[in-house]
């Protein structure tokens, strides 16, 4: 009988365990019925209009917790390893979309691909930025030579050390992206589509970056304005995130790194100058991955 | 040490799928109303049931993958694209079903639980932000807005050259 109680109340303890986190959920439900009621919001500056939608704004939210202190940091700790599990539903939702639309797929499977490359293109435009504007040493490398997700992390921790002045800008971009990444993102493909010049499909696959939340921010605004390609759109943009979270690491490794190192020391030749070294011995390493 | 179950991967897994997948429910009911469709959370209870269904099916195809000696790490997403892939797919035998139903949830409403985690979550990497300098930061978004707008160029150079559009 004494067995019996016992049991019964370590039972209702691991309840209890179970349930600790329950102030992490509702305040998830709070904020997604707070946000879906505020809607989208579109407004206009200049030819270009921006639209702000009810993702966008949990991410808001979260800011101003954190900066008038409202939320302990054990939610942010507990909620952290969530995100993982629960991005997974946008996997299951791809169900409706892929599969209908793979014809489409495989007969843009020429720009699917190249497309990739476009993610290479922000080198010559963030590395010039930071080299002749803000005089930035090696961290310049780190910050611009992808978007900074996790498997950039990982390739820059790898030749170069987290502690590194790489793994200093690769560790702010990360930062960035984490905070403002989805926003911007945003920002940036409502911005791109409202001005006309390209076509639905081209944006789709602008999409994929390798990060799912990301992607879904980007194409948000492209379903709303074309919704009768809303499908065909996600179908894109989810394919070309998937090939993106594939090819990643081998283009961060053999193109993007090379590339941006060698416009490091392009730029800074331009400016007469001799480019900083790294504030880490590990020169040889460095030395193998440029040609 | 045996694992207590409240710790056990699968039961939070479990727990943290159910929660978003509910909480999706009642934004999606908001969102599809003011778009003029509504979706009662009545309604997306079985497509989202499906989708949970279908993400735990992925990681246990996984794990089983992952017994395999030397089988490489590879992330759920994959395994989940994959599978869900062919579902869709028109030599599935369930594809009308899972488009007709799936499609009742919105992208858009099912994104905002996930992000309301990631927002609670913002708040440990702020600390990390104010510490950063204006350069990095400024180069930072630089190359979130370049990597976007490099992909679309290519891909619309490629599209208008093959003729696809």
């Amino acid at each position: 009988m004494s067995l019996g109680t016992k049991k019964h109340k370590r039972g209702k303890n691991a309840m209890k365990e179970f349930l600790k986190d329950w102030k992490v959920h509702v305040l998830v439900g709070a904020m997604v019925i707070a946000a879906e009621l505020i809607g989208k919001h579109a407004f206009q500056f200049g030819p270009v209009s921006f639209t702000l939608f009810p993702m966008l704004y949990c991410i808001f939210m979260g800011i101003l917790f954190a900066v008038f202190k409202l939320i302990p940091r054990s939610m942010m700790e507990t909620a952290s390893p969530y995100i993982t599990i629960s991005v997974l539903m946008l996997g299951a939702r791809s169900a409706a979309t892929i599969g209908p639309n793979l014809g489409l797929i495989f007969s843009s499977g020429a720009a699917l691909v190249l497309q990739e490359l476009g993610n290479l293109g922000t080198i010559f435009f963030s590395i010039p930025v930071g080299v002749l504007i803000f005089k930035m040493g090696r961290s310049v490398v780190g910050a611009g030579f992808s978007i900074s997700r996790e498997g950039s992390l990982i390739v820059i921790g790898d030749m170069y050390g987290l502690d590194s002045d790489e793994g200093l800008g690769v560790m702010g971009g990360y930062v960035v992206g984490t905070l403002f990444g989805t926003i911007i993102c945003g920002l940036c493909s409502s911005g791109l589509a409202s001005t006309g010049w390209f076509h639905p499909h081209a944006l789709a696959m602008a999409c994929g970056t390798g990060s799912a939340s990301m992607m879904s921010a980007n194409v948000a605004p492209l379903m709303d304005m074309w919704p009768e390609m809303a499908d065909e759109i996600y179908a894109l943009a989810y394919a070309s995130n998937t090939l993106s979270g594939i090819d990643g690491l081998y283009m961060n490794l053999l193109l993007a790194i090379p590339l941006a190192n060698g416009l490091y020391k392009l730029m800074w030749k331009l400016r007469g100058q001799k480019p900083p070294e790294s504030h880490k011995q590990e020169v040889d390493q460095v030395d193998i991955i440029e040609y | 040490m045996k694992t207590a179950w409240y710790e056990n991967i699968w039961v939070v897994r479990l727990k943290v799928l159910f929660v978003s997948a509910f909480f999706a429910a009642f934004g999606n009911w908001i969102f599809t109303t003011k778009s003029g469709n509504p979706v009662t959370p009545g309604e997306a209870a079985l497509p989202l049931v499906v989708m949970v269904g279908l993400v735990l099916t992925a990681m246990v195809i996984q794990m089983l993958f992952e017994k395999i000696p030397h089988w490489p790490k590879l992330p759920t997403a994959l395994y989940l694209t994959l599978m869900n892939t062919y579902l869709g797919s028109p030599i599935s035998p369930v594809a009308d079903w899972i488009v007709a139903n799936i499609s009742k949830i919105q992208l858009m409403a099912l994104c905002t639980p996930i992000l309301a985690y990631a927002g609670i979550a913002i708040g440990k990497d702020l600390d990390e932000f104010r510490k950063q300098g204006v350069s990095i930061i400024i180069v930072s978004i630089l190359t979130f807005i370049g990597t976007f707008i490099g992909s679309a160029v290519i891909a619309q150079i490629v599209l208008s050259a093959t003729g696809a559009i």
